[in-house]
């Protein structure tokens, strides 16, 4: 059981690494009106909606820093929104009616507006750059329905990485 | 009876002897003239038929080997096409490593070293990439990118092996600027809604400043980051500002950062790079 769960996280740690791989390099050759996916932020949501539990909590801050990291900019800013965005996710988990890649699709797609506009507010609104309508339209809205449409993708490894330590309580739905 | 036959042979015999003393000396028998004139268009047509009918089952007989023969064409094109294609690819690498070299040779002075870069910014909001040298190439913090084309950022944050670039079109970049042809002095800064046209603004420039498009703007080595002289771009447009008093305007970059794959870092230190 413990050589699994090795397993597991060892699998878990691949899939963070691909989405990082990808985020930062090729990614940047399908950019749809000039923004990417955050590819790291949907696997936040769709892992913490599945796992709901303190794991998924480590999942986000682990994705934020990772995000932090690449960014070149102040560590903390990524960290703080990818923990809170799993703690939302996590207390949403109990009341979710249905886990699926749509339900998910739908949560990325709110969480990721709400993610985009505090780093937008705490990194270039507050600094001078001021044209919100511009940020919203050109960069949180097609940010986040992208991030939002690759979630289709990303949802099933998710799911299937989170639900791995659980299988018993998911088989009895 | 018998008679009639020995002179009709012997009549035969007469005439194919004129016959043969005839072809002998090339002359044509006009009866077998005449008998080739009407057969030879009715033999050239059923030959025609004869060698058509014979091409087709010969066609049918070699259909798998032409099948055969298309599909090693057809492969051999495609191999050909991708040949051209990295041949292409190559020529391209070629031309930008040379211009990079080019302006290595032309800036002997300086202690430059050529960078791939990497990796790019996870997010939309920054223009902020990773190049593969770091500290083993003896890059510091606020050294200068540049290209052949003109400049690109600085460096911000150094690892072992890898280096962050702030690029110039970035929220988070300011350069102290001249415009080349009347020297005036201004600030290029990033600027959000620019930045995806790989344009920035021309700022701080006063209503006395006779700025027209075209105008190439340069750094003026003002702020003791970037040296004096390095192209920055192209003045695009002119606009003033809410209070009219000040005017700034649209640069296009020299440098096209959808494109950009290598860069030359300036290193500002005189120690030797550990390679």
């Amino acid at each position: 059981m413990q050589t699994q769960n090795m397993i597991r996280y060892a699998l878990l740690v691949v899939f963070v690494f691909l989405l990082t791989v990808l985020q930062t390099t090729i990614l940047r050759a399908v950019e749809i009106f000039g923004v990417i996916p955050n590819l790291l932020f949907s696997a936040v949501v769709c892992y913490s909606l599945t796992k709901g539990d303190w794991k998924a909590l480590v999942f986000g801050i682990v994705c934020g820093m990772i995000l932090d990291f690449f960014g070149g900019r102040a560590v903390g800013m990524n960290t703080l929104l990818c923990m809170y965005t799993a703690l939302v996710c996590i207390l949403l988990h109990g009341g979710l009616f249905n886990n699926n890649a749509f339900v998910a699709m739908i949560f990325v797609f709110l969480l990721s507006i709400a993610y985009e506009f505090f780093i937008y507010f705490f990194s270039l609104l507050i600094w001078g750059q001021t044209d919100i309508l511009y940020a919203l339209l050109f960069k949180i809205l097609p940010g986040s329905v992208y991030t939002a449409l690759v979630t289709l993708f990303i949802y099933p490894f998710a799911r299937a990485l989170a639900n791995q330590w659980v299988p018993r309580r998911h088989s009895r739905r | 009876m018998l008679i009639i036959i020995l002179i009709i042979t012997v009549i035969i015999f007469i005439l194919m002897g004129i016959s043969f003393a005839l072809v002998s000396n090339n002359a044509t028998i006009s009866g077998t003239n005449v008998a080739e004139a009407v057969v030879s268009p009715v033999q050239k047509f059923f030959s025609s038929i004869g060698s058509s009918v014979g091409g087709f089952f010969e066609f049918v007989g070699d259909m798998r080997g032409y099948k055969e023969e298309n599909l090693q064409l057809k492969d051999e094109v495609e191999k050909q096409a991708q040949q051209i294609r990295e041949l292409e690819s190559y020529k391209q690498e070629n031309q930008r490593l040379r211009s990079l070299l080019e302006l290595k040779d032309n800036n002997a002075d300086k202690d430059m070293v050529g960078c791939e870069i990497i990796a790019k910014d996870p997010g939309n909001w920054f223009d902020v990439f990773t190049i593969d040298k770091g500290k083993n190439y003896n890059i510091k913090k606020d050294d200068v990118v540049v290209t052949n084309n003109g400049l690109v950022g600085r460096i911000t944050e150094v690892g072992s092996n890898w280096a962050k670039v702030v690029a110039i079109i970035d929220t988070d970049s300011s350069v102290g600027a001249q415009v080349t042809r009347t020297q005036d002095i201004a600030i290029v800064d990033g600027d959000m809604s620019l930045a995806d046209s790989g344009r920035c603004k021309l700022s701080s420039v006063t209503n006395g400043t006779s700025l027209v498009v075209g105008d190439e703007v340069e750094t003026s080595g003002l702020g003791g980051i970037y040296p004096k002289g390095i192209l920055i771009g192209t003045v695009s447009e002119i606009k003033s500002d809410a209070t009219g008093y000040t005017q700034y305007a649209i640069i296009d970059t020299a440098v096209d950062f959808e494109r950009i794959r290598e860069v030359l870092v300036i290193r500002m230190a005189d120690e030797e790079p550990e390679e």
